[in-house]
């Protein structure tokens, strides 16, 4: 559920032209379309040359999902992030992609 | 009607594209003309576009941020604002790496750090760009370098620095005799838009044991400063750290006046306060607050340069350095990525000297009776 200061973004984005609104949702599911799949994948083998992939598609998610009001997670891709910069956990890493996963498996076609 | 400034944004996601697009586009003033993908294509738009500005992300595939702004700049200037999402805080050496390679302004993404709306963010990014896109920007020899041989490969490191990042080689010009002063405690330089470059070039000629202590005035958003200090002190010979009321201006260090407020010196003995800016005043920290103050302190005893920057905040106050005896230096306007503030200082007799930027750190050895960095062999 959006909190009020998400709804106050969302609002924000609804200012932009209908046209440009619904632009911007169609490229942020093509984005986690194809980049969750590959989150998952690398968060389930912990391979160091999926990670590697991993760390952009965070990186991209968690700019790209506040873009379109998704805060919570833009957080979670941030956090993961963060975590692979600083050669965190990857248990840790994973348990993030699973609920970057629930927040966001709805965009995916 | 006039014709619309022409902008060409590049980001490897398509949201952010289309943010952009509708942002930008949303004021008549603009027409983003072109997309790119990552720094190679971006290159290849702008040389063939020639947009009047360019928005553009660091972290890129192909070819990254900082090498395409270094590309672009050394081939078809163009000023460049910065959209990316790790410039701000302990990020800020980014920003300071891309303002180094030519970028004019940086602005941090959107995210859940800010405050305010996405359309806040919208109304802040068109604001910016319509500073940008106005601003005319010189070719940018870093680039150059990196063209012609692959790798700043020509470039010299700074003496009794071991293993620090190589610095731009640009042969200093033959310049008229510059005057010798003894006596001399204090160097303030100020500088605005394309300043971390200048400064680089200047503090890199200046020798691990200079004499004297050297005060910066940088005109930069909060949250920016301590990054241009931790950068600046990774690449030149002297210590550099943000300044803090009530300590003393060191020899041979390099103190920068911190955001919030304007660094006063106090004395002779270069105590240094922090006092809250003017009423109304537009550039926090100010240099001309700065100079005025330096000017009754030390008089005759101190040297003043006033640096590249839009506007003419430092202009009076180099006048009143001058006036009470300091010698000054103006950056010239070749050199200048804008050619503001020291055209402002030429136009009120404010400069004893003006100089291209690679001048300017070999005259203030001269000046101060320092033996310059040489490359080592």
């Amino acid at each position: 559920m959006a909190t009020s200061e998400e709804g106050a973004v969302r609002a924000a984005v609804a200012r932009l032209p209908e046209s440009a609104l619904a632009s911007l949702r169609e490229a942020f599911a093509e984005e986690v379309s194809e980049r969750l799949p590959r989150l998952r994948e690398a968060a389930r083998t912990l391979s160091p040359a999926l990670l590697a992939e991993a760390l952009r598609d965070v990186h991209t998610l968690g700019s790209s999902a506040y873009v379109v009001g998704e805060n919570d997670a833009a957080r979670t891709a941030r956090a993961a992030e963060a975590l692979l910069i600083d050669d965190g956990p990857l248990e840790a890493f994973a348990a993030l992609v699973v609920e970057l996963d629930k927040r966001l498996s709805g965009w995916v076609r | 009607m006039t014709a619309p400034m022409t902008i060409v944004v590049v980001d490897d996601s398509a949201v952010q594209r289309r943010f952009l697009r509708g942002a930008i586009d949303a004021a008549p003033e603009f027409d983003v003309v072109g997309e790119a993908r990552n720094g190679k294509e971006a290159v290849a738009l702008v040389e063939r576009l020639r947009p009047h500005a360019v928005v553009m992300d660091l972290d890129l595939p192909v070819m990254g941020g900082v090498e395409a702004i270094e590309r672009i700049m050394a081939t078809c200037a163009t000023p460049i604002l910065v959209y990316s999402a790790f410039v701000a805080g302990e990020d800020s050496e980014n920003a300071m790496e891309a303002l180094a390679a030519g970028a004019v302004d940086v602005l941090a993404k959107p995210g859940p750090q800010d405050t305010g709306t996405l359309d806040e963010y919208a109304d802040t990014l068109r604001r910016r760009l319509r500073m940008v896109s106005r601003i005319r920007v010189i070719t940018h020899p870093r680039g150059r370098l990196r063209n012609s041989t692959g790798l700043i490969g020509e470039a010299k490191t700074i003496a009794g620095v071991g293993g620090r990042r190589p610095l731009l080689a640009t042969p200093a010009p033959v310049i008229d005799e510059i005057p010798t002063r003894a006596g001399v405690k204090l160097l303030v330089i100020g500088a605005s838009t394309g300043g971390p470059h200048a400064l680089l070039s200047v503090l890199s000629s200046l020798p691990a044991d200079l004499s004297q202590a050297v005060l910066i005035v940088q005109h930069m958003a909060e949250g920016f400063i301590g990054g241009l200090a931790s950068w600046l002190d990774g690449l030149v010979a002297l210590p550099v750290s943000v300044g803090e009321s009530g300590r003393r201006l060191e020899p041979g260090t390099v103190t920068i006046a911190p955001s919030g407020g304007n660094l006063i010196v106090q004395d002779d003995r270069l105590r240094v306060l922090v006092t809250p800016p003017d009423a109304g005043q537009f550039h926090v920290p100010g240099i001309d607050a700065t100079m005025r103050s330096v000017a009754d302190a030390l008089g005759p005893d101190a040297v003043g340069v006033l640096l590249t920057g839009m506007g003419r905040d430092g202009a009076a106050g180099l006048l009143a350095m001058r006036r009470r005896g300091a010698f000054t230096i103006g950056q010239d306007e070749a050199t200048s990525a804008v050619y503001g503030m020291p055209a402002a200082a030429a136009a009120l007799d404010a400069i004893d000297r003006q100089l291209p930027i690679e001048a300017i750190g070999p005259a203030l050895c001269d000046v101060l009776l320092a033996k310059p960095t040489s490359p080592r062999p």
